[in-house]
């Protein structure tokens, strides 16, 4: 065993059964992350610690920096004929004591690095009956790694589920993880289908909302930096190397000089269109989702909504917003259109028509019937990618609230959906659900029910936002599992996370790529993990072999 | 109960260094009226490969007083007493060796030094002792002190080419070995100049001593010399330490030596501002008094002890 020095627990620094303090060897090296382990005996009966380093301090025997000037005379050039006798003690987290005994670790103990089968023991991997790996343990930047894993019954609805990934954009790999985690999730489907052939299947359709650029319209295609370390790292972890299978596009159509057309607004040539008309709209009752929450917070604009929504409903020759439109026009010269102020009524003309002309990519105004996503037919495994990055704030939230709504109505109301489980993938969710404003946001109403009852549902969130302390807190708190990369210092001060101590929230500041830290129900301490580089291309550059079916 | 509760560690001056100066000093070297040399006139470096430094420390409780035949009290006094040599190689200090022993000092006769494996027993006969309970006090400590003065004058007793020893110098530890010994004295209490060049002392600077003189008030002769490790006049005689060699050494490096070994002192000095005996000391002492205490009993665990053992032989303390 690796023994890095002895566990110390001086006035000050007394252990706990949470925390405990040792002093480093001298030809030992301990960082940040290390995972430790300490034997000790209490009335005979052995006791195993197991932690994680919270903090590593270097100590000289001086009392203040002051002596040290002193002892260099205040010249720095000065050689002294002795040097400093410092050392290194460390502070360490306790997550597992075995047996479970509530009482702290005895000073002078052996401290030594977790190895091996005790890697699998820190963090009680050994103990999960459902493993999902969710990227490498980290022990230091030396010590051994194994395969993280969380909780699966934790995340498919067992007795948890959604995750929430914050940090800074472009540093944190917020999306680069969460695909990841879902690229496990659907290769330990796979698995478990395979060696429980008769019995309930484990199906699973990610829906991924596409944000930013075209970042997410490759995940079919492989990365031309994928290098055999890489594909070692993924095979470690039990997952295919290999780009996402099954996966549908849908992007918003093309609208060139305000003529609508069908042809679909992405570098992809085999992405599919995803159009809403008045039918759908009516059908699946997404009318207000059009409507800003300053409007639907208005009284009189609401009457206006349900009297428009009840005309929908009634009116049979009405088939299309431009007939739709027309007639409401019409009726608004009226002193009071359907019983409505004269003045609000044609506030909220006014407000369909900015809409309708802001949602043009996806609504279409003449046509009687738009183009669905097939969530019927969805084969399980598949997914879904639903470009919003060409669309502003309205129609991105209309599409959002769309989809997760009738998600919702098919695990409600249909059986065949009964055993089918859902992701549904968002970034920027302090947009989608904001901690302020979300009294009469839709879509913030439908994220805050999907945190709330997507667990029994079997939809699950997974979410990611630069700031935690802007997404509503019934999201955040939901989420079984919370992931970290490196996020703003100013954000790390806020309520949310609390639970994070002052090594660790500096840990998380200086989080690097492709490093992230994990709390899961259950976890006594956050883990530090890494994951490996995507295997498919984030980048149109990135993708390896000749480009066929692209702009 | 058969001792207080409540225990007292008690720090006492030890024994030999209130001697008052009588007579003329007889001085090793000569110097001009100032009378302070600056050590460092092109002296070398210290040549040995190894350096060893050798210090005792210790911690006494007051365990109660004893009522004695005659019917008088006196004090038990309870300790744990150690020694510690560190070695000084390429810069790196280490503990090379130590030794360690609680003792429990009674005013009382007993059949010899009692051992066990865990702490030895004295008694001290009754009719060395006096009616006066402090003056008692003082004599088991500086019995005590002695015990942990045989334990430096045992670690003494290595292959080395140089030792600095902390404190005096005594006849036992100039064995017939070819040793470097020299003794550090960090407080001057003795007093060994006539008045005049002793007030001079204060006027020495950071960095300078004073000229070698020769001790022979003790059973041997030793070549003394005083060095400032750090403040002026304004501290006083604070920051002065005056160093001992047998004079035999002196007779066979002279002046070099002092010079090499004050500028070698003086270089390892430490300034401690908070040391709760002088502000200034030699970072090894400093180190090996750290080391013993961290090896002691702490002074709640040690009054324990005593209560326990003094119990276990049925001595009861009074009340």
């Amino acid at each position: 065993m690796n023994l890095l020095g002895r566990l110390s627990s001086p006035q000050g620094k007394e252990s706990t059964p949470f925390e405990f303090y040792f002093w480093v060897a001298e030809d030992r090296m301990v960082e940040l992350t290390n995972l430790v382990k300490v034997v000790c005996r209490h009335h005979g009966e052995e006791v195993v610690y197991y932690g994680i380093v919270d903090e590593v301090f270097r100590s000289s025997t001086l009392s203040s920096i002051s002596d040290d000037v002193l002892r260099f005379d205040g010249k720095p050039e000065n050689n002294l004929p002795i040097h400093s006798r410092g050392h290194f003690y460390a502070k360490v987290l306790v997550t597992r004591i075995e047996p479970l005994i509530l009482i702290p670790p005895r000073e002078e103990s052996f401290v030594y690095l977790a190895e091996d089968e005790d890697l699998m023991k820190v963090y009680s991997f050994d103990s999960i009956k459902k493993p999902l790996k969710a990227g490498f343990l980290q022990n230091g930047f030396r010590g051994p790694s194994t395969p993280a894993i969380v909780n699966l019954d934790y995340i498919d609805g067992t007795n948890g589920a959604h995750i929430n990934v914050n940090g800074i954009t472009g540093v944190a790999t917020k999306t680069s993880y969460l695909l990841f985690f879902i690229k496990s999730f659907l290769a330990e489907c796979l698995k478990y289908n395979i060696t429980h052939p008769s019995g309930d299947k484990m199906s699973i359709n990610p829906i991924i909302f596409n944000l930013k650029g075209e970042d997410l319209m490759w995940l079919d295609k492989e990365n031309i930096n994928l290098t055999p370390e890489i594909v070692k790292e993924y095979e470690a972890l039990d997952i295919l190397p290999q780009p996402f299978e099954k996966v549908s596009f849908y992007v918003p159509r093309r609208v060139v000089n305000n003529k609508e057309s069908i042809t679909p607004f992405s570098s992809r040539l085999d992405s599919e269109v995803m159009l809403w008309s008045l039918k759908e709209i009516k059908e699946k009752d997404l009318l207000e989702h059009l409507y800003a929450e300053d409007d639907l917070q208005d009284e009189n604009f609401r009457a206006s909504l349900y009297a428009v929504n009840k005309i929908i409903e009634e009116e049979e020759n009405i088939t299309n917003f431009n007939s739709l439109m027309s007639m409401l026009k019409e009726k608004g010269n009226d002193p009071q259109p359907f019983g409505l102020y004269k003045s609000s009524f044609q506030r909220f003309l006014r407000r369909t028509e900015t809409a309708l002309e802001e949602c043009r990519f996806i609504i279409s105004r003449r046509m009687d019937s738009g183009f669905s996503i097939p969530f019927k037919d969805l084969e399980p495994g598949k997914t879904l990618v639903i470009d919003l990055h060409n669309l502003k704030d309205r129609p991105a939230r209309f599409v959002v609230a769309s989809l997760i709504k009738e998600i919702l109505y098919l695990k409600e109301m249909d059986p065949k959906f009964e055993n089918r489980k859902f992701i549904i993938m968002v970034d920027e969710l302090n947009k989608f659900a904001p901690k302020v404003g979300y009294h009469n946001n839709p879509v913030a109403e439908l994220i805050i029910d999907l945190s709330q009852r997507g667990r029994s549902l079997g939809v699950f969130l997974f979410g990611a936002q630069q700031m935690a302390s802007q997404v509503h807190d019934s999201v955040i708190g939901n989420s079984a599992l919370r992931v970290l990369g490196n996020t703003d210092p100013v954000e790390l001060s806020g309520d949310a996370y609390r639970f994070l101590t002052h090594s660790q929230k500096e840990q998380v500041m200086n989080l690097t790529i492709g490093s992230m830290m994990l709390k899961q129900v259950g976890f006594k301490q956050p883990m530090v993990i890494k994951f490996p580089f995507p295997c498919f291309a984030t980048r149109r550059e990135e993708i390896k072999g000749e480009i066929t079916d692209l702009w | 109960m058969l001792i207080h509760t409540d225990y007292q560690e008690i720090v006492l001056p030890q024994k030999d260094e209130l001697l008052i100066f009588s007579g003329e000093t007889t001085f090793l070297e000569e110097f001009s009226d100032e009378f302070i040399f600056f050590m460092d006139s092109g002296s070398s470096e210290v040549e040995a490969e190894e350096i060893h430094f050798i210090d005792g420390a210790m911690r006494v409780l007051h365990l109660g007083p004893l009522r004695g035949k005659d019917g008088i009290l006196r004090p038990i006094l309870g300790g744990h007493i150690g020694a510690v040599r560190l070695c000084l190689k390429n810069h790196h200090l280490e503990r090379e060796e130590f030794k360690l022993q609680r003792v429990l000092v009674l005013p009382r006769e007993i059949n010899g030094s009692s051992a066990n494996f865990t702490f030895k027993t004295y008694g001290i006969e009754e009719k060395k002792l006096n009616h006066d309970y402090e003056s008692n006090k003082l004599k088991l400590y500086n019995f005590i002190t002695e015990e942990m003065k045989k334990m430096e004058l045992s670690l003494a007793n290595c292959n080395s080419e140089l030792i600095i020893l902390d404190g005096l110098l005594n006849k036992d530890l100039v064995g017939s070995k070819n040793q470097t010994i020299l003794g550090v004295i960090k407080t001057l209490k003795e007093i060994y100049l006539d008045s005049t060049k002793h007030n001079q002392l204060i006027t020495i600077k950071e960095g300078f001593r004073s000229p070698v003189f020769l001790i022979s008030t003790s059973d041997f002769p030793r070549a003394s010399w005083y060095l400032r490790l750090n403040g002026d006049y304004t501290s006083g005689y604070e920051g002065i330490i005056r160093i001992e060699i047998p004079l035999e050494l002196f007779n066979k490096f002279g002046i070099i030596f002092i010079n090499r070994m004050s500028k070698f002192l003086f270089n390892i000095r430490y300034l401690l501002k908070d040391y709760f005996r002088q502000p200034s000391i030699l970072l090894p002492i400093l180190e090996a008094e750290r080391h013993l205490y961290s090896l002691f009993d702490s002074p709640l665990g040690l009054h324990y002890f005593f209560k326990n053992k003094l119990k276990e032989v049925g001595i009861e303390s009074f009340r």
